[in-house]
């Protein structure tokens, strides 16, 4: 009789509950595949970090928001982030060329050994940062070995933000965000600027930068964009103490005159067009870096100048032929020319470089009628011609075909299973290939080759999430520097005999255990090691066997959050110690801390960062000549600010 | 809108005792005659139906109690009369509800021509639900369209609410709707 009266009733607050808020026609799905995003049917694992991770954290670069990501570590000479690898995937000292960053899809690698600079991307501007694991070369080509960067930029909304912050090492930042709205445009403009004197002496860094963004829907089929950013730093260059000097004071210097400035500016645009499943995206821009360097310890100056042009259509089709099928081919094709120049005491003739690099692709995928399943299978081919001129002309030309296959399915409600398989190619870089002191090509060194296996299973709940990713590269020839190599053994950059070997396991998980237990972590295990050839079953160096991160976010109340950060990298032979003779460059734990304290509009925060005041390395190298040489990293710091959105 | 919403409230408030009746008969005949609750258009209106609700779950239990004194003759009439009337009742709460189904159908299924996935957000994968609740007028117009929850990006919420504009006028005069629009990047 009870349960009658019960149900009676429930039934009248239900009703009276759809009163209030009108007939309840439930969820309408609007789906769509996506161009530059891969997170959902990747067959790669993929690690998200999202804009509201990205504004709690007060991080001041991206680097600092990369620190704790799975399979990630970060090693800088700088003091200060300026000069940071970003090492995915267990490649050690040459990680930057092994590893794609793109944003919005145009990649910004540099040619030469200077890598990603990754001061040049403001955080203001960034909407989402997706890291790709375990390769992916058919969509991202030359150097997606361990994977891919991608970053996405945010919607150009209208109001606006202004920044301002400082703190230790003389520290100071501020940014200005002003947007419009005009429905079928929208346009933001982003100033920022950034100084700090730095952990030591002469690592003083500044930077700034003055961007644009606008897009136009013309129509509901057609979109147009525009980005354009100026940027320009300046970083001393401390360079390298032994351990001795570090003993000592390990914020001194032997360097304290040498120093680099870079001016980078770019233009992109682009037009997406997209009807009854039928979709052209057609992107393309110009990049103009120029990098002045005074080492003035070694009485030499540089001056690399290169620009860029690149083109980058694609074409999609998603059809139903019973199942799902999505089809896309593209090209990817940029072309960069430029002079390197190096005076100073020893002067070198100018040399003027070009390098054309082309990816054509075609990938197709099938999918479950449900989307629990998709397969997809994708071709590439991919080359480069490099010609150098310092009088007489040097070209090289290679091309190479690569392939990868790969799966993501839904085994159980909550575990979705991802598999891959597939080739890549890293090219040698620009000044890895030629050499400026003989004017020659390096004709014995060749494009490292590989094959990628990559397998990862999440287990995804309401409120918590846990992955096991594992991965495996197999290189043939895989490109190092050798510092006992070249013709009078004083180093070459070389391709290595026999095979090499990364593998990386990582398991990362979180936990929403409610408002004040908000739990992250993860630990990776890398073990890259030389298989055969002088260093047979030696480790590759610079690779932290294991590293681990953990977090916690609490959101005291709706105005007040906190975030506590800790990374554990574990210790690692020292750059070019290939034979693990040397002691380990050791291990270390860092711990930051974030508070941000909401007021209606306004904001303020603070961060401290390597709380324990730990005094570690995260970069070392070993020289014949020289014994070991660490670059100290910062201590202890602090930093305080407060923002106005309007 | 809110008296109409409640009417069908009591619609389902009514079959549910049908259903119920089945297996419990005379317990129906009360909870018929409190099916004409207060109409709830508001929190207040809530609360109303709640304490209505608890007035019902007090006035049963006291009709079968003295029902059980009562002669088989008189309840039996009583009981026919009130039967009469259900049915009539249940008649006209079925044409209702099919008809509220149906206008719903027309509605969303009307939506559904118009959705669209803006392109700025599609070209990065953002997703987001909004939820969006309107009224119709005489005409089909939409009236008093709001965002009940938002996605956190205003260029979905938008896209949201030029949804129901563009699907101007709806094949439906009157009524309030809510739906939830999912966008999706896969």
């Amino acid at each position: 009789m009870k349960t009658v009266y019960k149900l009676t009733i429930v039934a009248l607050l239900a009703t009276t509950s759809m009163a209030q808020a009108g007939e309840n026609l439930g969820a309408i799905d609007v789906n769509t595949s996506t161009q530059t995003s891969t997170a959902t049917s990747s067959s790669h694992a993929i690690t998200i970090i999202d804009r509201r991770q990205i504004e709690r954290s007060k991080a001041s670069d991206i680097v600092d928001i990369l620190k704790g990501v799975p399979g990630v570590v970060i090693s800088d000479t700088s003091g200060v982030g300026a000069k940071s690898k970003v090492d995915l995937g267990g490649f050690g000292e040459s990680s930057s060329a092994n590893v794609v960053v793109l944003i919005d899809g145009r990649r910004v690698n540099s040619p030469d050994l200077s890598g990603t600079d990754w001061t040049q991307i403001p955080l203001e501007q960034i909407e989402r940062i997706e890291v790709i694991h375990g390769g992916g070369a058919t969509r991202y080509g030359d150097g997606a070995v361990a994977g891919a960067i991608n970053i996405v930029t945010r919607i150009p909304a209208s109001g606006g933000r202004i920044r301002v912050g400082g703190g230790s090492f003389g520290s100071y930042e501020e940014s200005l965000r002003l947007g419009a709205d005009a429905g079928r445009v929208r346009v933001e403009s982003n100033i920022s600027s950034a100084k700090s004197d730095g952990y030591r002496r002469n690592s003083l860094f500044e930077r700034v930068d003055a961007g644009i963004r606008a897009e136009s829907e013309l129509s509901d089929h057609l979109n147009l964009r525009m980005s354009g950013n100026f940027h320009r730093d300046r970083a001393g260059l401390p360079g390298s103490l032994t351990a001795a000097q570090m003993a000592a004071d390990r914020k001194q210097s032997n360097n304290p005159s040498d120093f680099a400035r870079s001016d980078d500016s770019f233009a992109d645009a682009g037009l997406n067009w997209m009807d009854r499943g039928l979709e052209l995206d057609l992107s393309g821009g110009v990049r103009d870096r120029k990098t002045h360097a005074e080492y003035v310890s070694f009485g030499s100056i540089s001056d690399i100048a290169i620009r860029t042009f690149s083109l980058r259509p694609q074409l999609a089709y998603a059809f139903d032929g019973g199942l799902p099928v999505s089809l896309r081919a593209g090209a990817d094709v940029d072309e960069s020319r430029g002079t390197f120049a190096y005076g100073g005491a020893f002067p070198l003739p100018t040399t003027n470089v070009k390098r054309r690099r082309s990816g054509y692709f075609g990938q197709a995928s099938l999918s479950g009628s449900d989307n629990d399943w998709r397969v997809t299978a994708g071709l590439r081919s991919e080359g480069i011609r490099d010609t150098f001129s310092q009088g007489a002309i040097n070209t090289a030309s290679e091309r190479k075909t690569l392939w990868e296959l790969g799966g993501s399915m839904r085994v159980a409600k909550a575990l979705q299973l991802r598999l891959s398989a597939g080739s890549s190619v890293r090219f040698p870089l620009l000044d890895e290939r030629y050499s400026f002191f003989s004017g020659t090509v390096d004709a014995a060194l060749k494009p490292q080759t590989g094959t990628q296996f990559a397998a990862a299973l999440r287990y995804e709940a309401e409120k918590a999430w846990l992955e096991l990713s594992l991965s495996r590269a197999d290189l043939t020839r895989e490109i190092f520097y050798n510092p006992i190599g070249g013709p009078f053994g004083f180093g070459a950059n070389e391709n290595y005999s026999d095979k090499t070997r990364h593998d990386v396991a990582i398991l990362s998980g979180h936990v929403d255990g409610g408002e004040l237990l908000q739990f992250g972590g993860n630990i990776t295990y890398a073990n890259a090691t030389f298989r055969g050839g002088f260093y047979d079953g030696k480790k590759i160096p610079a690779v932290a066997a294991v590293r681990a991160g953990a977090d916690w976010q609490a959101d005291w109340s709706g105005n007040f959050n906190s975030l506590l950060k800790l990374t554990w990298v574990g210790k690692s032979y020292l750059i070019s110690d290939q034979a693990n003779v040397r002691p380990q460059l050791p291990a270390y734990l860092l711990v930051d801390v974030a508070v941000n304290y909401r007021l209606g509009d306004a904001e303020l925060f603070a961060r401290v960062d390597n709380l324990t005041n730990e005094k570690y390395s995260s970069y070392g190298v070993y020289s014949a000549f020289s014994g070991d040489n660490f670059y100290p990293a910062a201590g202890i710091g602090v930093r305080a600010g407060a923002s106005y959105r309007f | 809108m809110a008296a109409s919403l409640a009417i069908h409230g009591m619609a389902l408030l009514w079959i549910n005792a049908e259903q119920q009746s089945d297996a419990a008969g005379h317990q129906a005949i009360v909870e018929i005659s409190l099916a004409s609750a207060p109409p709830a258009s508001s929190s207040v209106a809530q609360q109303r139906a709640r304490a209505s609700a608890q007035t019902m779950r007090e006035k049963p239990l006291r009709k079968t109690a003295d029902s059980r004194g009562e002669s088989s003759v008189a309840e039996t009439a009583e009981q026919k009369e009130v039967a009469d009337s259900r049915q009539a009742s249940s008649a006209q709460a079925d044409a209702e509800q099919s008809s509220r189904e149906a206008r719903e159908s027309r509605v969303r299924n009307h939506l559904e021509q118009f959705k669209y996935y803006p392109a700025s957000a599609r070209r990065r994968g953002i997703s987001g639900e909004v939820e969006v609740a309107f009224e119709l007028d005489s005409l089909g117009q939409a009236k008093l369209l709001k965002i009940m929850s938002g996605s956190g990006y205003s260029l979905l919420d938008d896209a949201a609410l030029e949804t129901v504009h563009r699907a101007e006028p709806f094949p439906a005069d009157g009524g309030a709707y809510q739906f939830i629009l999912r966008f999706r990047a896969s």
